[in-house]
């Protein structure tokens, strides 16, 4: 008997994909553009921050597709383990352009800057052990899946 | 129904045993990092700095695209595995009805 669980579905793959769209492009378009405006923040900050929702948009989007195509094929294929793989690589995108960023703010009598790029080299190296890993997973599932295949 | 009972100081006073605890071994073990292993991927970085990022498109049309092509091929894969197992599912009916008529 094979778990329900593990099989395709269209409405797990479009509360995914529904739930990836509103997380990532939806809730910080509300509360870069809604709350931020109101609190009446500008400057190089704002700036920073529309970059901050570009790239969470951009890569959100991507995301949400690779969620969709996922969760629209059986649990142990190669498409899925792809999928995984896709969603791995563009997570280290995103967090790339969040890291990386170097924030600063000035306002008479004082000066900020933050700059967290070590934070990049350890996701970085969680990250490049992931994408080993779904790498090897998509070379032992092998060509039809692990029996049912998609 | 009761209020919830408790108190959250000796919770907190917990929690900031355990960070006291844990974190100078944190800071031992990030440092070993710093000093190891991120000089050698400083070139990823620099890979991603110098081609990946500048090469990502710019307008948001083109993501919304790839997005779209990937849910259309998630739909066929979906079709196509639901009408195999279908087939499969006549095909083992047929079989099972071919028996009990011998």
């Amino acid at each position: 008997m094979r778990s329900k669980k593990r099989e395709p579905s269209l409405s797990r793959a479009f509360f995914a994909m529904f739930w990836t769209l509103l997380t990532m492009v939806v809730l910080p378009y509300m509360i870069f553009f809604v709350v931020f405006e109101r609190m009446g923040i500008s400057g190089p900050f704002e700036r920073a921050i529309g970059t901050y929702y570009e790239t969470l948009r951009n890569i959100g989007t991507l995301i949400a597709g690779f969620m969709f195509l996922k969760n629209c094929v059986p649990y142990y294929s190669r498409t899925r383990a792809f999928g995984d793989l896709m969603i791995t690589f563009l997570s280290l995108i995103l967090f790339y352009q969040i890291f990386m960023t170097v924030i600063e703010v000035s306002i008479p009598g004082l000066a900020i800057a933050i700059d967290i790029h070590g934070l990049f080299y350890l996701y970085l190296l969680a990250a490049l052990l992931r994408i080993t890993s779904r790498a090897v997973e998509i070379i032992e599932i092998g060509g039809r899946g692990g029996g049912s295949a998609g | 129904m009761g209020e919830v009972q408790g108190d959250w100081s000796e919770f907190l006073d917990y929690l900031q045993m355990f960070f006291e605890t844990i974190v100078p071994y944190l800071n031992k073990i990030y440092l070993w990092l710093e000093k190891n292993v991120f000089p050698h991927l400083v070139s990823v970085e620099r890979f991603f700095r110098e081609v990946l990022i500048p090469a990502l498109p710019k307008t948001y049309e083109v993501y919304v695209g790839i997005a779209g092509a990937l849910v259309i091929l998630g739909l066929i894969l979906y079709v196509r595995y639901r009408s195999r197992e279908r087939v499969e599912r006549l095909e083992a009916e047929a079989a099972e009805f071919e028996a009990l008529e011998e």
